[in-house]
C-alpha cells in the first residue's frame, strides 16, 4: 500500500450512500471527496490530483455515463481509474459504462470488503 | 448474498445508526417523488421525465437499503427496478396495470421503511405474496425480450471446505488496455493474495525503446496459482478486462503443485527463458505427483467465459438534466425547534432590554437597543422562514387519495392543485394534512357525481377538486373547491332534527343549514360507505384546525359545488394577542377569535340572569375569568368583556381591563400543566412578568352548553 494518502471522488444523488462510503474510504485511509452528481463533482478535478473515482450511473444533471466522458476526453484524466456503481439489473448500463470508459464497476449492495477488494483491482 | 454494511469495524458499526437515520429520511423522500412520479406518469404516459424519476428512485431505494440494511426493500425493487429499466428503453409502454402495481409497491415500500426487515407476521407474509405478484407480473410483462442475467459479485467468496486447485492463468490484454485507467499488475496482484503463484510476463511483444508508445500494453502474462478459490473467483478478478483481454484459466492439477520440486524449477525455467508453457511438459510433473498421491484427473480446458449479453443501450442524455433541486442541507427537526426557542427567547429579552431603556434617559443604550431590536427581528424571521415547508409537499397523498377512492366508486375526479410553492409553517403543514384528506375524501364520497350523472346534469364527465393555498394576511387560506352536487342542505336539516340536534321547528338560512355540518353526529351519506362513515365527522376537522388557531368556512351552492375554506394562522409559534389583565395576573386572548369588546358595568353583570347578557339585541352567555381562575382580589366597578367567537358560538370573558394589542412569542406550558386545558401556553411580556394564552375554543366547547347559537 502506498503511504501517501490516496484520494478518491465519490459521486452519487444519494446522500445515505455518500455518507456510507465516505466512511468506508475514510477508514481505509482514503481522503474523500463527495458530490451528488457529475456536473458536482467536476471542481474536484481541477485542484489536487485525484487517484480514483466512484461513480453512480443515474443522477440529475451529469450523470455518470457524462462525467466518464467528460473527464476521458481531459488529457489529464485519460488514465484515471473509474469505477461505476450498478445493481443487478443494469447489464446494459454497465457495458455503457465500461465503453464510455469505466475501468470497474461495483454492484450495490455491496459490503466494505467487496468495495475494497474492488478498488484494489484499480489502485494501490 | 446481500449482505449489509456490518461490517466487523467497530467504528462503522456505531455510525450505522445514523447513516440508517439517514437512508429512512431520504427514503422518505425517494417514496414521495416516487408516488408523485407515477400519479403524472398517470396522466402522461409517455412523460419521459417521470418515467426516469421513477427509475432513479428504484434504483437507489435497491442499491441503497441493501447497504443499510433493508434487504427487504432490496429484494422487492429488483423486478419493479427491472421494468422501469425496459420503459424508459421504450421496450416496454406503461399502462394502468403497471402503475397499480407501482403504487402498491409504494404503500408497501412504506411499511418496509418503517419497520425494516422486522416487520410482523402479517407484513411478512403479504410482502412475500406481493414480491411473488410482481414477480409474476414483472415475468409476463418481460417474457418477449427472456433476458434476465445476473451478474453475482460474492462468487469470489471464499470457501474453506474446497480443495486447493493448481491453475494456470494466460491473461493477454489487448494493447489499448491502458486506455479505461485499468492495470493489469493489480489484478496480478490481487491474484499473489489468492495462495502460492508465480507470474511470467512475457516481454517479445516490446519494441525497441524509441518505438515504445507508453500509452500501450505491450506485456502479457501467465499466473501459475495454487488455491481454494473456484474457477468463477479467478475468472472474477479480470471482470473488469475481459472484454479487452484473452483470458483463460486452465486447472494443471489437484493439489499445490508448489509443494514439487520438479514444478518449481520448471517454472524457473519459463521465467528465465522468456517461455510459454508446455502443456505436455506439465503434464509430465502432474502425473509423476500423482502416482505418488493419487489417480490422475484429466486436464481440463476452459476459455473464459466473455461476452455478457449486450442490450441496446439507454439513451442516458435525455430528462436526467431538468429536475435541478435546490441546493440544500438536511437539518433535524429538533435542531430547528431548539433554534426557534432560542430566537424568541432572544425576541424576549430585547424586548425587555427596549423597555428598560425606554425607562432609561441614555442615548447610547437606547441606540445600541434599537440596533439590536432590527437585528433580532430579522433574525427572527430568518429562523422562521426555516420552518417553513411548501405546501406541495403534502399534496402527494391527494393525488393519491383522489386516484384511489375516485376508482373505487366508480367516478371521475381530477385534483387540481394551485401554490404548491407558498409556504407554511411545517408543525402546520402536518396537522393540516389529515383534516384536508377528510375534507377531500367528502368531496369526492359526497361531493362529486358519478359520471352518468354528471353528464345528466350538462357537466363534463370528470368532477374537478381545486386545491388551492394563499396568503391572506396574516393568513393562509386551504381552499378545496369542487364542482360536485354541493351539500344538500335540506337533508343536512332533517338529519339534524332527527338526531335532536336542533328543534323541528327553527327556520335556518340555507347558510345556517350547512353549518350544520359542523355539528357532531352528523352525516348524510345515504349508504356508509368504507370511506366516509369512518368515524370522523366535520366536526373533528373543525376540532383540528381550530387546534391550529384556524377556522373553517364553507360555502355551497346546489348543484354548482361546495367551497370548504380552512384559514390557519402562519405560524404556530407566534400569535397576535389581545392583552387583559385580571388584578394584577396578565392573560393573552387570540385575536382571531376576538369579536367586539364591551366596556360593562359590574351591576349589569351581578343581575344578569344565567350569565346571559344581551348586546346590541344578541345573547351573549358570559364567564367570570376571575371566578374560573379563582382569583380573589377585588372586582371594579367597571369591566371588560371581550367577546370571542368559536365556530358559530360565542361567549364574553369578563376581564378587569383590555391593555391593548400584543404579538407575543408563545411557549408552551411543560409537562407538569399538560392537564390544563383553558391555557394554551404562557408568553413573556415586555416588562418580564408571565402572561398566560387563554385557549378560548376550548373554553367555550367546555363551558358553554351544546346548543346552537341560533337555537333560541
Amino acid at each position: 500500500m502506498n503511504q501517501e494518502k490516496r484520494t478518491v471522488v465519490f459521486v452519487d444523488d444519494s446522500a445515505s450512500m455518500r455518507e456510507a462510503v465516505g466512511c468506508i474510504l475514510q477508514q481505509n485511509g482514503y481522503t474523500v471527496l463527495k458530490a451528488g452528481d457529475g456536473q458536482d463533482s467536476l471542481k474536484y478535478f481541477e485542484g489536487t490530483p485525484v487517484d480514483l473515482l466512484i461513480t453512480d450511473l443515474h443522477m440529475p444533471r451529469m450523470n455518470g455515463i457524462e462525467l466518464i466522458q467528460t473527464l476521458r476526453n481531459s488529457s489529464r484524466y485519460r488514465y484515471l481509474p473509474i469505477l461505476v456503481l450498478t445493481t443487478e439489473a443494469q447489464v446494459a448500463q454497465k457495458m455503457e459504462a465500461k465503453r464510455a470508459g469505466a475501468t470497474g464497476w461495483q454492484v450495490k449492495p455491496f459490503t466494505p470488503e467487496n468495495l475494497m477488494a474492488v478498488i484494489r483491482r484499480v489502485i494501490h | 448474498m446481500n449482505q449489509a454494511v456490518e461490517s466487523p469495524n467497530d467504528q462503522f458499526a456505531i455510525d450505522m445508526v445514523m447513516l440508517k437515520q439517514k437512508f429512512t429520511e431520504e427514503a422518505h423522500e425517494l417514496i414521495n417523488d416516487l408516488e408523485n412520479a407515477i400519479l403524472l406518469l398517470e396522466k402522461n404516459a409517455g412523460d419521459t421525465q417521470q418515467i426516469e424519476a421513477v427509475f432513479r428512485a428504484m434504483h437507489t431505494l435497491k442499491g441503497s437499503g441493501g447497504m443499510f440494511g433493508y434487504h427487504k426493500i432490496s429484494e422487492f425493487t429488483h423486478d419493479l427496478e427491472t421494468i422501469y429499466d425496459f420503459v424508459r428503453n421504450g421496450d416496454i409502454t406503461v399502462t394502468k396495470p403497471l402503475l397499480d402495481i407501482t403504487l402498491q409497491a409504494v404503500d408497501h415500500l412504506k411499511i418496509l421503511i418503517k419497520y425494516g426487515d422486522d416487520i410482523d407476521e402479517q407484513n411478512t407474509k403479504n410482502h412475500h405474496q406481493f414480491t411473488e405478484s410482481i414477480r409474476v407480473f414483472v415475468q409476463k410483462q418481460l417474457a418477449p425480450f427472456d433476458s434476465q442475467s445476473d451478474a453475482g459479485t460474492d462468487r469470489a467468496a471464499l470457501n474453506d471446505s474446497n480443495p486447493i486447485i493448481t491453475w494456470r492463468i494466460l491473461f493477454k490484454p489487448q494493447i489499448d488496455l491502458f486506455r479505461n485507467g485499468s492495470n493489469p499488475l493489480y489484478l496480478i496482484d490481487e491474484l499473489h493474495t489468492y495462495g502460492n503463484a508465480v507470474s511470467i510476463p512475457h516481454t517479445r511483444a516490446v519494441p525497441d525503446l524509441s518505438e515504445i508508445d507508453t500509452e500501450k500494453c505491450y506485456l502479457w502474462w501467465e499466473i501459475f496459482i495454487a488455491t481454494r478459490q473456484s474457477k468463477e473467483a479467478l475468472n472474477d478478478v479480470f471482470i473488469f478486462v475481459e472484454d479487452d483481454s484473452y483470458i483463460e484459466v486452465t486447472k494443471i492439477g489437484d493439489g499445490d503443485l508448489f509443494d514439487e520440486s520438479r514444478f518449481r524449477e520448471y517454472l524457473d525455467k519459463l521465467w528465465n527463458e522468456q517461455l510459454q508453457v508446455d502443456i505436455n511438459e506439465l503434464e509430465k510433473i502432474v502425473q509423476s505427483r500423482n502416482a505418488l498421491h493419487q489417480p490422475a484427473p484429466a486436464v481440463s480446458h476452459s476459455v473464459a467465459e466473455g461476452d455478457e449479453e449486450t442490450k441496446p443501450s439507454a439513451d442516458n442524455n435525455s430528462a436526467v438534466t431538468t429536475d435541478e433541486k435546490l441546493s440544500s442541507i438536511r437539518v433535524a427537526t429538533p435542531k430547528i425547534d431548539s433554534l426557534m426557542n432560542l430566537v424568541s427567547e432572544l425576541v424576549t429579552l430585547q424586548a425587555r432590554l427596549s423597555g428598560y431603556a425606554g425607562q432609561h434617559d441614555d442615548d447610547g443604550l437606547t441606540a445600541l437597543t434599537e440596533n439590536l431590536s432590527t437585528l433580532s427581528k430579522q433574525l427572527r424571521e430568518a429562523a422562521f422562514s426555516i420552518s417553513l415547508v411548501p405546501f406541495g409537499s403534502i399534496t402527494t397523498r391527494f393525488q393519491r387519495l383522489v386516484r384511489d377512492l375516485s376508482d373505487n366508486l366508480n367516478k371521475k375526479t381530477n385534483l387540481v392543485v394551485e401554490g404548491q410553492n407558498t409556504e407554511l409553517d411545517k408543525t402546520i403543514v402536518e396537522r393540516i394534512a389529515d383534516p384536508l384528506m377528510h375534507i377531500i375524501r367528502n368531496c369526492i364520497d359526497h361531493g362529486i357525481e358519478s359520471p352518468e350523472e354528471r353528464v345528466r346534469n350538462g357537466k363534463s364527465e370528470t368532477g374537478t377538486i381545486h386545491l388551492r393555498a394563499l396568503h391572506v394576511g396574516n393568513t393562509i387560506h386551504i381552499e378545496v373547491n369542487d364542482d360536485g352536487a354541493g351539500i344538500d342542505a335540506d337533508a343536512l336539516m332533517r338529519k339534524a332534527i332527527e338526531r335532536k340536534v336542533i328543534l323541528a321547528n327553527v327556520a335556518l338560512t340555507h347558510e345556517q343549514k350547512i353549518q350544520l355540518i359542523f355539528s357532531p353526529g352528523l352525516t348524510t351519506a345515504r349508504s356508509v360507505t368504507d370511506v366516509s362513515g369512518r368515524g370522523v365527522g366535520m366536526d373533528v376537522v373543525q376540532q383540528r384546525v381550530a387546534g391550529l388557531r384556524g377556522e373553517i368556512r364553507i360555502k355551497s351552492q346546489p348543484g354548482a359545488g361546495t367551497r370548504i375554506t380552512l384559514v390557519v394562522p402562519l405560524t404556530l409559534s407566534i400569535i397576535d394577542g389581545m392583552h387583559v389583565r385580571i388584578g394584577e395576573v396578565s392573560y393573552i386572548i387570540p385575536i382571531n377569535a376576538v369579536q367586539q369588546i364591551h366596556s360593562v358595568q359590574m351591576q349589569n353583570l351581578r343581575n344578569a340572569f344565567d350569565n346571559v347578557l344581551a348586546i346590541e339585541g344578541e345573547q351573549v352567555p358570559f364567564f367570570w375569568l376571575r371566578k374560573h381562575f379563582g382569583l380573589d382580589s377585588t372586582t371594579p366597578e367597571r369591566c371588560e368583556m371581550v367577546t370571542v367567537r368559536y365556530g358559530r358560538q360565542q361567549a364574553g370573558l369578563v376581564v378587569d381591563k383590555v391593555m391593548g394589542e400584543v404579538q407575543v412569542v408563545l411557549k408552551p406550558l411543560g409537562r407538569a400543566y399538560r392537564q390544563q386545558k383553558f391555557i394554551s401556553g404562557a408568553t413573556v411580556m415586555g416588562d418580564g412578568t408571565v402572561a398566560l394564552v387563554l385557549d378560548t375554543n376550548e373554553i367555550i366547547s367546555r363551558f358553554l352548553p351544546q346548543k346552537l347559537a341560533t337555537d333560541k
